[in-house]
């Protein structure tokens, strides 16, 4: 398993938590509203491509509406390696966590 | 509702692949409109146009890191198939590689002869005036100007910043310090101000005190080196000639690319002949440097007043004619003009009377550099020719990378980067080549300067891999357009259609060999004319005869000295002289008794034996001599000079003198001599008696010898020598070696056109024999089948060799009007030229039949020979 990278992260969550609405635009959206976090078409773009070429996520084409001039759109959907690299990463995070007390802690 | 703009899709379109970009265009429109219904069209499009232009340098990125991976699967792949077919990967990259060495090589030279006198800071301000005359018949353009020039220009023309004085000679001076003497060639008299014009940096003294007072020398670091080894030379004392000099500064030696290398620079009053206010005691050069912002052109206008103003003027000079002005000095069809040369184009651009040193010649370096590009030409088709021959057979690959769904840009990414991978290796072999054979090059065209500028200049080696990409691309560029664009269909099912490359591939080859008959054809013109230069009949003869030089030394003694030489029965005969046929001579204005109209003459000095020693001949008259002690204010005259001054009875008429005035009865014609090379038709000149005002020391004592035991005269001579001039330098050439120096530039052209010439025609075969290797392969199996059915061998090879005769013969008609052409326009510099023959046309174009019936010969004999059960059985 490759390291992930903090935005690779968020983007695989994004996709998690949009279940079959997950495409460029509503990602975008749900992390500026959540993480507060605002990517670039651009980066988002080869964020995405990168992760659909380790696995971890999958497109398929959906329906074409009027309000995108005819165009289809391109929904991403977890694997079963991006669910299970998510899984690992919680995992590890939260045992890291749990030896921590932030509000403890003397300056 | 408003559409998503269309530039949007354009920029879109322009970063990202086809199919990709269907998807991101929607997902844009959708924010677009979006933004459209919560605000106003110009924020939404801002804030799209912001968020587009922050998105692309992480696509971009992206992109690139993808095509590396790709361009290294190119590479590799290229790599393999260079493996794959040895033999014609050696003929392609060996080819193009020796191509690339001999160009670069050859614009190495170029870049050598065009950076002359560039290191001079400023150099596009500082000039040299020289002139441009007519007077009479006679054509002069010389760099000799008048001393007064100098003063004239710095007090009367403000926007004359500096102007400086050189007063050389030629055949050098005697040099001395404690017991070493050397004759030292250069070695001038100066104007203090010339570290001000020219960049010659100190190593130690001070440059604007160095050469105030009379009787001070700078000196060169070799000179010093030379002269004094550890000791400290400033203040030491040189005899240069009569002149005794104090070493006042050291400067660093002259670099190569300059058009003067002096090494000893004498304060200019140390003697007295600077003073002369004579307009036309023309014996010094002048340089000056214009203020900044000062334009040539109309400086040009300013040197024409001066000619009126002064040199005509009559005021502050002599004049010529008895001061009538210049008008009617024009009116009579005559003209002077000063006129001045820029810096850095007087080593390629100036051929004048007194030049310091031979100089370069630009249409010898444009040749060079057409000839480099004509090779580099030659070498890229042969490497199109056999990329576009070996590629056609990996028609199949092209099927079945389409069919697993490689785009057409992709293939033709595929195939140029294959060649330009290719074309980088040879670049890499070239450089190698270059760094060996550099030596072998200076030693070809005589120059040793010559760098290989790899880590001073970026530039060079970025132009060098500009370069290779160049080439890579051109001859890439065919068969990748041409091989992508097959249908996979036609390609998997055998169908190739290898004929459609047939005309490109032969017309390269059409090309390549009228390139090589045109060089060869030059080759063989310049050949025969630089024999015809040296054979020609120059009505002196310069066989046998030995010429000591720095006969000067002797002075009073050198009387004695002939008188001893005379008596060897080897020396037929012996003459001291100032100025010998190809050695120089002195111009001199010459005012003619009853006329207001003078002539200049060239004028070669000598004493009595002069006309016995080179065998000249006399057309009318007689030649000094000693029975006639009134002969030391005679004068003999070329035939040239006698037509010239237009008497039907030259003898016994006067001529004098404008710088002493003295008169001199003509009592002689002599018949005209090359007393130049044959770029000059023989102009006016005369041969002085050494005596009275032309006394001076002989420079050189010319003797002719018998060609049997050589070695022994010279012996002889140089025994005599060291009893009467002890510690003297010993020094002697022979006449004809000399004269042959002369033809320095045109002996370098030869050599550096017959090497290159076969260079090139040596690649054009590497590409034919590589092309008729594919050929013969292709129609293997049409041979084997022929042969089966009855086909004898020479009819075979007569096949297979036919379709290259017929374009290697037709390049003749293509490479013959116009080498004739060109050839004609060089044969006319010369004043005596060879006329064009058919035979050096037919022998070029028959050489270069027979070199490339050769090479294809090998291999269509060999397929022509193969066992036809071989050559059937192969599918």
């Amino acid at each position: 398993m490759r390291q992930l990278t903090r935005n690779e992260e968020y983007v695989l969550l994004c996709i998690l938590s949009l279940k079959e609405n997950a495409y460029l635009v509503t990602i975008q959206e749900y992390l500026k509203k959540h993480a507060n976090n605002n990517l670039s078409f651009g980066t988002l773009f080869v964020l995405l491509k990168r992760l659909e070429k380790s696995r971890y996520i999958e497109s398929f084409i959906g329906k074409s509406t009027a309000k995108r001039g005819g165009k289809a759109i391109k929904y991403f959907k977890l694997t079963k390696e991006g669910y299970s690299v998510l899984e690992e990463i919680h995992e590890i995070q939260a045992s890291i966590w749990s030896n921590f007390k932030l509000n403890n802690y003397s300056f | 509702m408003k559409k998503l703009p269309s530039i949007y899709v354009y920029l879109t379109k322009a970063i990202l692949d086809r199919d990709e970009c269907e998807y991101f265009i929607g997902d844009l429109e959708e924010i677009y409109k979006t933004k459209l219904e919560n605000g106003g069209l110009l924020i939404s499009n801002l804030w799209l146009m912001f968020h587009l232009f922050i998105s692309v340098p992480p696509i971009i990125i992206d992109n690139i890191i993808w095509s590396i991976e790709m361009i290294r699967n190119f590479v590799k792949i290229a790599f393999r198939n260079l493996v794959r077919h040895k033999a014609f990967s050696l003929l392609n990259i060996s080819g193009l590689a020796i191509g690339m060495a001999c160009s670069i090589m050859l614009m190495l030279y170029v870049m050598n002869e065009r950076s002359y006198d560039k290191f001079n800071k400023d150099h596009d301000q500082i000039y040299r005036v020289a002139v441009n005359a007519m007077i009479g018949d006679t054509k002069i353009g010389q760099v000799y100007t008048p001393s007064i020039l100098t003063p004239t220009l710095l007090d009367n023309y403000p926007e004359v910043e500096y102007s400086v004085r050189f007063q050389n000679n030629s055949k050098g001076f005697l040099v001395k310090y404690n017991e070493n003497t050397f004759n030292e060639k250069f070695v001038t008299l100066v104007d203090s101000e010339i570290f001000e014009v020219f960049t010659i940096p100190f190593i130690s003294g001070d440059s604007s005190k160095a050469l105030l007072d009379p009787n001070s020398v700078v000196i060169s670091k070799s000179i010093a080196k030379k002269y004094f080894g550890d000791i400290n030379p400033l203040g030491e004392i040189l005899q240069i000639d009569d002149m005794n000099c104090e070493v006042t500064g050291i400067v660093k030696d002259i670099p190569d690319n300059s058009h003067f290398h002096f090494n000893m620079f004498v304060s200019i009053n140390t003697t007295d002949s600077y003073h002369t206010k004579h307009w036309f005691n023309n014996n010094w050069k002048t340089y000056i440097k214009l203020k900044n912002g000062v334009n040539k052109a109309s400086f040009d206008v300013t040197l024409k007043e001066i000619v009126k103003k002064h040199t005509f003027g009559g005021g502050d000079g002599y004049s010529v004619g008895g001061g009538n002005g210049y008008s009617e000095y024009v009116a009579k069809g005559n003209f002077w003009e000063y006129y001045l040369q820029p810096l850095a184009d007087i080593h390629l651009h100036s051929d004048l009377n007194g030049e310091f040193e031979q100089n370069g010649n630009a249409e010898y370096v444009s040749m060079f550099l057409a000839i480099a590009i004509l090779i580099i030409l030659i070498a890229s088709f042969n490497y199109m020719n056999l990329t576009t021959a070996r590629l056609s057979g990996r028609a199949r690959e092209v099927g079945i990378r389409k069919v697993v769904g490689s785009t057409r840009s992709l293939l033709v990414k595929q195939f140029l980067s294959e060649s330009v991978s290719t074309s980088f290796i040879s670049l890499l072999i070239a450089l190698i080549l270059v760094h060996f054979f550099i030596p072998a090059f200076s030693d070809l065209i005589g120059i040793y300067s010559i760098k290989i500028p790899y880590y001073e200049n970026i530039i060079y080696l970025i132009f060098l891999i500009g370069f290779a990409f160049l080439v890579g691309i051109l001859s890439g560029s065919y068969p990748a357009f041409y091989l992508s664009s097959i249908e996979s269909i036609s390609a998997l099912s055998g169908k190739r259609k290898v004929g459609r490359g047939k005309w490109f591939r032969n017309g390269l080859v059409l090309a390549q060999f009228a390139i090589s008959i045109f060089l060869f054809i030059g080759t063989f013109i310049i050949r025969d004319q630089l024999e015809f230069t040296q054979n020609k009949n120059l009505g002196f003869s310069k066989d046998e005869v030995l010429v000591l030089k720095g006969t000067q030394v002797l002075d009073k003694k050198s009387y004695v000295f002939k008188e001893i030489l005379k008596e060897n029965s080897n020396i037929k005969s012996v003459s001291g002289a100032v100025y010998l046929p190809g050695m120089g001579f002195c111009n001199y204005g010459i005012g003619v008794e009853g006329k207001d109209q003078g002539i200049t003459l060239n004028l070669l000095i000598g004493d009595y034996d002069y006309l016995e020693t080179l065998k000249l001949e006399m057309a009318e008259g007689r030649f000094y001599s000693k029975e006639f002690p009134s002969d030391t204010t005679g004068i003999v005259i070329n035939e040239t000079a006698a037509k010239l001054l237009g008497w039907d009875e030259p003898l016994n008429k006067v001529l004098y003198t404008y710088a002493q005035n003295k008169k001199y009865n003509i009592i002689g014609v002599v018949k005209d001599f090359h007393y130049e090379s044959l770029h000059q038709t023989i102009r006016p000149s005369a041969i002085m008696y050494r005596g009275g005002e032309f006394g001076w020391r002989e420079r050189y004592i010319a003797v002719k010898i018998n060609t049997e035991n050589v070695d022994k005269t010279i012996r002889f001579i140089e025994s005599k020598w060291t009893e009467l001039a002890p510690k003297m330098p010993f020094e002697y050439t022979f006449m004809d070696e000399e004269y042959a120096g002369l033809y320095n530039n045109e002996k370098r052209t030869t050599n550096l056109a017959s090497t290159f010439s076969f260079l090139a025609i040596f690649i054009a075969c590497l590409g034919l024999f590589g092309l008729i290797s594919f050929v013969a392969e292709l129609k293997t199996k049409e041979i084997g089948i022929r042969k089966v059915m009855g086909a004898s061998v020479p009819k075979l090879v007569l096949l297979i060799s036919k379709e290259f005769t017929v374009w290697v013969l037709s390049a003749n008609l293509i490479a013959w009007p116009i080498a004739y052409w060109l050839m004609n326009g060089w044969l006319n510099n010369y004043a005596y030229r060879i006329e064009l023959g058919f035979s050096v046309f037919l022998l070029s174009g028959f050489l270069a039949f027979c070199i490339a019936m050769l090479t294809v010969s090998y291999q269509s004999i060999k397929s022509a020979l193969a066992n036809p059960i071989e050559s059937i059985r192969y599918e």
